[in-house]
């Protein structure tokens, strides 16, 4: 048992380095290969690098995603800010409602999202079109870089609400009364105490918003095609599936750039978190942080609010619902005149959407499985034990953030063309479970660390002293007390392996494909009544999930 | 002169009662000690003096100024009562300097620059922390952080001191010499104060006046010796000096002493006391009182024979735990007894207090 512990620990460490490092090794080759990966003729070059800094578009399109970039992140946190405060700290009259639709956009795949906001606010969208009917014109443009951005803002905001939701909940109450004890009025509380303390989360937030906005492909796509606005991540889509012949050096060379952006902004992060240490304090008596009073504000607020869920939250996601039930979708035309199932009757008659249905449930079922299983070996591993290699594990568990979602599927194509033993997986589901877990490994050990770090030592180390393994302890003692920690793992790589379409874009073939990939696929053939019963299709599955998992398994998520 | 006059206080949480009509008046100038165990109600009654707590019934008044009448729908919210109250938590801004933290309830008071800055200086040097003026709470030590909080308090000389149970986080020899500390402390500003703690010593050694607390009524009140050589009730004698009840039956009164049979053949003489004979009732014996030597005086004294059940060393003191009749006896002797599983053991009759109630 005693010699058996290591190796077993090793394994761990070996799955999870081959999962995360095998497909940038690759990646990493081709951006130095002045051929395809598989081509033997292919000779080391570093042309690749001033190939795509001379493309046409692609200076542009970098400073484009730049100014994309801090939009997005500005107009996300400031509404994510202001709703966390409002919801979780104020008086604000029905904040439990809108404290759960806050979440819903989190449970959607951005596709879906962008589509919603497509049909309802785009040039021929729904509300567009309505409020051409009524005021003359709209005057809203989200076909502009900026009017994107907003966009993009919106569907971020409810990231950085739940980023400061969780500080606010861990900040202590007596804080605050403190300064109301040495004369403090509330609203001078509120700014200078309860919003610095804040500092921290807000921070986080800013930098995974950011990293997020940079690697953002939905929204690009759905709004810049048309209007020619080109991202970073939109043209490398483009030269990878537009263009006649992949360049596949470019590819590499992009991701390798990306990469590396990503990983100094997520350095950048840890340096900021590092100096974030006085914002930790010594916790007193538990009690209950009061809410301040909004007085006046207080329905103004709320109106506010309820104004900016329901056109940036129920009206997409509704329309696209009921855009799904008719042919024409137009306030020209009275909506019983126009509804039918026709759209549903296409959809299913297709054998493909039929496939991907299935393979869409299997693989989120098959990757929440042993992915759960894998981060909880991987926790224990990095955090539990004296392993030597528990440290490596930790870090290896986090490389997965800094891949883009776009590089993560192009990664392990490469590492499936340039290993042809592997060529079996390339046309079967399996490969975007092989996708998958490796994408969602920080997701999960997001889900167990912190649950596993408030486990007392004390309790596995009583079992050491009585004589079981280590395996033992952890699965006898550790195991069971995570059990509410595992189930919500498992929730949320099911819930974001139903939202992926990226990653998946890359990597499927007739017999592989899925719901977020076949969604794309319907957007680029521009049939935007199948786009529309599809992504209703998902969510339902995503919903009847989250519904069955709340009360079989007591599961919420983010809550 | 009464400062603060609380009257028929009282805290209901839907049906638990946290305090039950708790009235009592303070003097100006006055150190007073909330005392009791956890759940007495004691921070309950110092969270309603400082407006975090709502209280459900009852008046406070500070200086001729309602602060809560809940009859009359008057609750003056905590920025507005110009109190100050010290958290045992600390609550020292995290964000911030010592400096800032120190500055803020002055800038609240839009005190001038000039103000500001020789308050902070003077208050740094009374709590001696001038040189850790600009550095942030993290880098201090716990000792270091309670100076900091009480100086914030202290600052803007508020009209009132609340402190909660400030001393509870630091360790034992550090707690002494910050319970000496504030009391001179309280000397030279004269600040009426109320401090809430559950530790029997921090309130004999700092207060001009105890309330002891039990499950929301105030059920003793009197200076440090009073409450501690005459508890009132069982309660109080246990909670205050760790003193023995013994249980027994009145058998003669008069006017010098009562005599109480504690079974067993054992009888024992008590300071006088309005009961009679016959009556069942707890005698208090505090720890200390118990002696192993003959006393001069033996007229004045209750001889026992008790059996020793076990002795733990403490160091400066043993404690002896014993049995005589049906009750147990505990002493703390200076000297480690024999071997012997008898012993005598003498106690004064002054000593011996019959309590109020014997239910």
């Amino acid at each position: 048992m005693f010699r058996l512990t290591p190796l077993t620990q090793t394994a761990v460490l070996a799955i999870a380095a081959f999962l995360v490092v095998s497909p940038l090794v690759p990646l990493i080759y081709q951006a130095f290969l002045s051929g395809p990966i598989y081509e033997p003729s292919s000779i080391l070059t570093v042309g690749n690098f001033k190939r795509l800094i001379g493309m046409p578009g692609f200076m542009p399109a970098v400073y484009n995603t730049i100014v994309f970039s801090v939009i997005t992140t500005i107009v996300a946190q400031v509404i994510g800010v202001v709703t966390a405060i409002l919801i979780a700290r104020t008086d604000l009259p029905g904040r439990k409602y809108f404290g759960g639709m806050f979440l819903v956009p989190m449970f959607m795949s951005h596709l879906v999202l962008a589509i919603g906001y497509y049909s309802m606010f785009g040039p021929t969208g729904y509300v567009t079109l309505w409020s051409e009917t009524v005021f003359g014109g709209a005057f809203w443009n989200i076909y502009s870089l900026n009017g994107m951005a907003i966009v993009a803002g919106f569907s971020q905001a409810p990231l950085a609400y739940l980023f400061c939701l969780a500080a606010t909940r861990s900040t202590d109450p007596t804080l605050e009364d403190a300064a109301l004890m040495v004369g403090a009025k509330p609203m001078k509380v509120l700014f200078t105490i309860t919003l610095p303390l804040l500092r921290p989360a807000i921070l986080v937030g800013l930098s995974i918003n950011f990293v997020v906005a940079i690697e953002m492909l939905s929204i690009p796509l759905i709004f810049g095609t048309a209007s020619r606005t080109e991202l970073v991540s939109t043209f490398i889509y483009k030269r990878i599936f537009a263009d006649s012949e992949t360049d596949y050096g470019v590819v590499g060379v992009a991701a390798i750039i990306l990469l590396i952006t990503v990983v100094v902004l997520l350095m950048l992060q840890r340096l900021l978190e590092r100096n974030m240490q006085r914002f930790v304090v010594v916790g007193g008596k538990a009690t209950r942080p009061r809410r301040f009073k909004l007085g006046n504000l207080k329905w103004p607020a709320a109106i506010i609010l309820l104004v900016f869920v329901i056109t940036t939250i129920i009206v997409p996601i509704g329309g696209l619902v009921v855009r799904s039930f008719t042919l024409i979708f137009t306030p020209l035309l009275p909506l019983h005149e126009v509804l039918t199932l026709d759209n549903y009757v296409a959809t299913f008659s297709e054998p493909s959407t039929q496939r991907a249905m299935w393979n869409t449930v299997l693989v989120a079922t098959l990757t929440a499985a042993l992915g759960t299983m894998l981060i909880f070996l991987i926790c224990v591993v990095s955090q539990r034990s004296k392993y030597v290699g528990a440290s490596v594990l930790t870090v290896i568990a986090q490389i997965p953030r800094a891949i883009p979602g776009i590089f993560a599927g192009v990664a392990l194509l490469y590492l499936v063309l340039a290993v042809p033993p592997l060529g079996w997986i390339r046309n079967t589901p399996y490969i975007l479970v092989f996708a998958f877990l490796t994408r969602f490994i920080p997701l999960g050990v997001g889900a167990i660390q912190p649950a596993m770090n408030q486990i007392s030592t004390e309790l596995d180390k009583s079992a050491y002293v009585m004589g079981a393994g280590w395996w033992k302890a952890n699965f006898t003692i550790l195991l069971p007390m995570l059990k509410p920690a595992l189930f919500a793992c498992f929730a949320l790589i099911f819930i974001h392996s139903l939202k992926e379409y990226v990653t998946a874009s890359f990597l499927i073939s007739p017999g592989s494909e899925v719901l977020g990939s076949a969604l794309l696929r319907a957007w680029n053939e521009g049939q935007h009544n199948v786009v529309a019963s599809l992504s209703t299709i998902l969510i339902i599955i995503t919903f009847s999930f989250l519904a069955i998992s709340r009360k079989i398994f007591g599961v919420k998520i983010y809550e | 002169m009464s400062s603060l006059i609380v009257e028929n206080l009282s805290r209901t949480y839907g049906n638990f009662s946290a305090l039950k009509d708790v009235s009592f008046e303070i003097g100006h100038g006055k150190f007073v000690t909330l005392l009791g165990p956890s759940g007495c109600g004691k921070s309950t009654t110092l969270w309603s003096l400082a407006g975090l707590d709502t209280p459900t019934g009852g008046t406070i008044t500070f200086q001729g100024r309602t602060v809560v009448d809940v009859d009359r729908g008057i609750f003056v919210p905590p920025e507005k009562r110009d109190f100050g109250l010290v958290f045992q938590s600390y609550a020292v801004w995290p964000h911030m300097t010592v400096r800032k933290n120190l500055e803020y309830p002055l800038k609240i008071r839009k005190a001038s620059r000039q103000e500001i800055n020789s308050r902070v200086e003077e208050i740094a040097s009374l709590v001696e922390m001038t040189e850790h003026l600009d550095k942030y709470p993290y880098q201090l030590s716990g000792g270091q952080q309670q100076r900091v909080a009480l100086a914030r308090t202290l600052v803007y000389g508020p009209k009132l001191l609340l402190l909660d149970e400030p001393l509870s986080n630091l360790d034992a020899k550090l707690r002494v010499r910050a319970r000496s500390w504030l009391k001179t402390l309280h000397k030279q500003l004269g600040l009426t104060t109320i401090y809430v703690t559950h530790d029997q010593d921090e309130a004999l050694a700092m207060s001009d006046e105890i309330l002891v607390l039990d499950k929301g009524v105030v059920v003793q009140r009197g200076l440090p010796e009073e409450v501690y050589l005459s508890p009132k009730t069982p309660f109080v004698a246990d909670f205050i000096g760790n003193s023995n009840l013994l249980r027994g039956k009145v058998v003669a009164v008069d006017a010098n002493s009562a005599t109480v049979d504690l079974g067993a053949g054992a009888t024992i003489q008590t300071a006088p006391s309005e009961v009679s004979v016959g009556e069942s009732v707890v005698v208090a014996v505090r720890q200390e009182a118990v002696s192993f030597t003959p006393p001069v005086d033996q007229a004045e004294y209750t001889t026992l024979v008790a059996n020793i059940v076990n002795v733990s060393y403490l160091g400066a003191v043993s404690e002896v735990e014993m049995t005589v009749g049906d009750n147990a006896i505990t002493a703390l002797v200076a000297k480690r007894s024999g071997p012997s599983s008898t012993v005598q053991i003498y106690i004064g009759r002054e000593d011996c207090r019959i309590l109020s109630s014997a239910k």
